[in-house]
């Protein structure tokens, strides 16, 4: 596989390798990190330091353990979901303009950018492996494994952040 | 709205190539300008290697050093103690 054979490349530091695993990589990483963040300019950043951080930390990487693209994949993970931690955009206090009626805000809902202010009131820790199970389609085991949790965690968390969805969803049609 | 029309938006990202090319533009430049390095032990022990060395050869000095100090105090500490200045002047004749 490709991933595989640039990995040393990488590993010892080849621009070429860095740019051989971003193009085989980008298009995961940006979704993963515009479905969390739920603002292209914020995924754009984002992306950008992960890739610039997987070059800096390319030492730790053991290709042994894990392919290329799940290392990057977790490392992605961890680095958004520290800075939604740190940012604490997710907060439930926040709410939209009361001025909109509740015909504009159904309209709205059907527009990626509310989609979008509703991710961000969610918990960064259920967002994920909401995101992860249902919009990517992983199995419970592969996000325990890139998460660093055990599967019952990550049963909760998915569980947590659709009783939490399911209530933002209410709060959103009441208005 | 319900749950599946959520995840089906959010399935949609929006992506283009462009956006791709200018973030690996922007990443080049970086990795470039910072001239990101790694530190890994198999690029410092060379570093090391100098310094170590001074520094052993420092102890070893340092390790004769007190030795030699040690033995030459276990020395005067002999011919300097009541019991050996006894015998020695016993057998000299000078004691009696």
């Amino acid at each position: 596989m490709l991933l595989k054979e640039t990995a040393d490349a990488f590993i010892s530091g080849d621009l070429k390798a860095l740019e051989i695993i971003y193009r085989e990589t980008f298009k995961t990483i940006y979704q993963l990190v515009y479905r969390m963040t739920g603002d292209r300019h914020d995924a754009e950043d984002l992306t950008h330091d992960i890739y610039i951080r997987a070059y800096e930390k390319r030492a730790l990487y053991k290709k042994e353990r894990s392919a290329i693209s799940t290392w990057i994949y977790r490392m992605a993970v961890n680095y958004t979901l520290n800075a939604l931690r740190k940012r604490k955009r997710w907060s439930n206090e926040k709410v939209i303009d009361n001025s909109e009626t509740a015909e504009v805000l159904i309209e709205h809902l059907e527009n990626t950018e509310l989609v979008a202010e509703l991710l961000k009131m969610l918990n960064p820790d259920f967002k994920v492996c909401l995101i992860m199970r249902d919009v990517e389609d992983m199995s419970y085991d592969e996000i325990a494994k890139i998460l660093g949790i055990s599967i019952g965690t990550v049963r909760s968390r998915i569980n947590r952040g659709r009783v939490q969805l399911k209530r933002l969803f209410k709060e959103y049609s009441r208005r | 709205m319900d749950y599946s029309k959520f995840i089906g938006v959010l399935r949609n990202v929006p992506f283009d190539a462009t956006m791709e090319q200018s973030i690996w533009a922007k990443i080049y430049r970086d990795v470039q300008k910072k001239n990101v390095r790694i530190f890994s032990f198999a690029d410092l022990w060379p570093k090391f290697l100098v310094p170590a060395a001074a520094l052993a050869v420092l102890a070893l000095i340092f390790y004769f050093n007190y030795a030699q100090q040690i033995e030459t105090r276990n020395f005067v500490q002999r011919i300097c103690s009541t019991e050996y200045i006894y015998e020695t002047c016993k057998y000299d004749g000078i004691w009696n």
